[in-house]
């Protein structure tokens, strides 16, 4: 542990090196979103331990599992990169495969590289869990900036980790499906996909087959990585999910929660 | 043949002095009379012609005064007669054997229809008592046999190889009963349980609708997985596993404990089991 702590102080120091580095190459502009880094940006220094209790462990190059988001990280940079795709959603046939666990390590992963920056956006406005993830406690989320009621400064905060920054979900709607297909969401889909071209947004996304917030949204993220729980899904349902998001391309799929003979748990 | 001996005289035949044909007894004393007439006138009473003739005439004389069938046998000089006389007496006692073997052959044959009567009463009879001969039969050699193991068991004691046949102890009464086997009862049932278990479970696995493997992944979706993520445990999980071995261990105890229950209460006292240990150990 004192290590990762170790290993952590380093990266923060290297972060305020960067942080100065950017403030002087960056240019500027007065939208919220290419503030990120900077001083708008609100530092919640999360604990390494909490991180790993919470299973965000792509940030530890010792931890056992780490490789498997690393790995998963370079490819999908790489086809990204290929295709010039800016943002990704994350997705899942079925509730509970583990969609935001995958896109936080990959967002984690995706920000140790040093010419990347991440943006992690909770897109599930039922139940939002990133900020439970990254032991973010606050008073407004995503919902409230897209009702109105926030700013986006207001709310984006990064956990401790250089260059990721998260938008955090608090609350819940039923009326999702509505408001992530509002002008608002979409323009900020565009703004967020168009404005860096060294940032990656990842949209932390809601399952697709329970309800159809994918379905009205998926077409303004660039691509699409399926998280798919090792037997969980029937054929037909990994296929039904595929299809009702073919309007953005698939990177790739995650099998996660793989099991390898173990009896216990 | 009476008719014919009626016929014949028992006195010789004479032929008449005359004509030389043979004559009566009657006729030849007529003759005799009238020859003796004749010679009594030439001759004395002394001549020896006369006496000859006077014993003549009275030897004719008493033949014929004689009947014919009161002729005795020494009377009847006739050989013929005599013949006949000795045939008819045979005839006669042939006839009486005859009759006697007629008596004798009726007899008999009403014995034979009597038997003949009797005879499914008989076969009833024989057939019960074949019946019994046999059992009997066997009973006997069944006896006999024993008596020759007896006399084998005797011949050995005699010998002096008696010890194998002393009652060391005496036969008890069992204290388990031979049926149901309860032993392996318990272990087919436990054998079952287990098979049961495993069996649902690979029921479970088969009927599971879920798409298990990469290779089943990349079989859908045309492309292999970008990574596979394992579950990521963190400290609560290694807490909850440490309980879970926990509960496992106290789970195989109880089993355990319960096992031995089993064992002692089904099997063998256990008390009875660690002498016998004990016991191998020291022998050992």
């Amino acid at each position: 542990m004192l290590r990762i702590q170790k290993a952590v102080l380093k990266a923060k120091d290297e972060k305020d090196h960067q942080t100065i580095r950017k403030r002087s190459e960056a240019p500027s502009t007065n939208s919220p979103l290419e503030e990120l880094h900077y001083s708008q940006t609100r530092v919640m220094n999360v604990h390494p331990d909490h991180m790993e209790d919470n299973r965000i462990i792509a940030g530890f190059p010792n931890h056992k599992h780490s490789q498997n988001f690393r790995t998963l990280r370079t490819q999908v940079i790489q086809k990204m990169r290929e295709n010039n795709w800016r943002s990704l959603a994350v997705t899942s046939p079925s509730d509970g495969e583990g969609k935001s666990l995958v896109a936080a390590n990959l967002a984690v992963a995706i920000a140790m590289e040093v010419n990347q920056t991440v943006l992690l956006v909770d897109g599930d406005l039922r139940n939002p869990s990133i900020a439970g993830y990254f032991n973010i406690q606050q008073d407004r989320g995503f919902l409230d900036y897209l009702k109105g009621n926030a700013e986006l400064e207001d709310i984006m905060v990064n956990p401790g980790i250089d260059r990721l920054v998260v938008v955090p979900g608090f609350g819940t709607t039923i009326s999702s499906s509505e408001i992530i297909s509002s002008p608002k969401m979409v323009s900020f889909f565009n703004e967020t996909r168009t404005r860096y071209k060294s940032r990656i947004v990842i949209y932390d996304m809601p399952a697709i087959l329970p309800s159809d917030d994918v379905l009205s949204s998926i077409a303004n993220v660039d691509c699409t990585l399926l998280v798919l729980e090792d037997g969980k899904n029937p054929e037909k349902d990994i296929v039904r999910a595929v299809r009702q998001v073919q309007s953005s391309p698939l990177v790739g799929t995650v099998v996660n929660k793989f099991h390898k003979g173990r009896w216990l748990l | 043949m009476n008719i014919e001996l009626s016929n014949i005289s028992p006195y010789i035949q004479y032929a008449s002095g005359a004509s030389g044909a043979s004559i009566t007894p009657r006729q030849r004393l007529m003759e005799l009379k009238q020859q003796y007439a004749r010679l009594i006138i030439s001759y004395a009473e002394s001549h020896p012609d006369i006496i000859r003739l006077k014993e003549e005439i009275a030897l004719a004389e008493k033949t014929v005064n004689v009947s014919s069938e009161e002729v005795s046998e020494e009377e009847a000089v006739n050989p013929q007669y005599r013949q006949l006389r000795a045939r008819i007496k045979a005839a006669e006692k042939e006839l009486v054997r005859l009759k006697d073997r007629g008596e004798k052959m009726e007899k008999e044959l009403k014995d034979y229809n009597y038997r003949i009567m009797r005879t499914h009463q008989v076969k009833r009879n024989y057939d019960e008592m074949t019946r019994d001969y046999t059992n009997k039969l066997e009973k006997y050699q069944e006896l006999r046999s024993k008596q020759l193991e007896a006399n084998i068991a005797q011949n050995m004691e005699a010998e002096n190889k008696a010890g194998s046949f002393k009652l060391i102890e005496p036969p008890t009464v069992p204290e388990k009963p031979v049926k149901p086997d309860r032993k392996k009862l318990l272990l087919l049932g436990f054998v079952l349980s287990f098979g049961a278990g495993a069996g649902l479970m690979l029921a479970a696995e088969f009927l599971d609708p879920g798409v298990r493997g990469v290779a089943s992944i990349t079989q859908i979706l045309g492309q292999p997985p970008l990574a596979v993520v394992p579950h990521i445990y963190n400290g609560d999980d290694y807490v909850e596993r440490r309980h879970n071995i926990q509960k496992l261990a106290a789970i195989l105890c109880a089993f355990g404990i319960c096992g031995l229950l089993v064992f002692h209460f089904f099997v063998m006292n256990l008390d009875i089991l660690w002498m016998k240990v004990m016991a191998k150990l020291n022998v050992m």
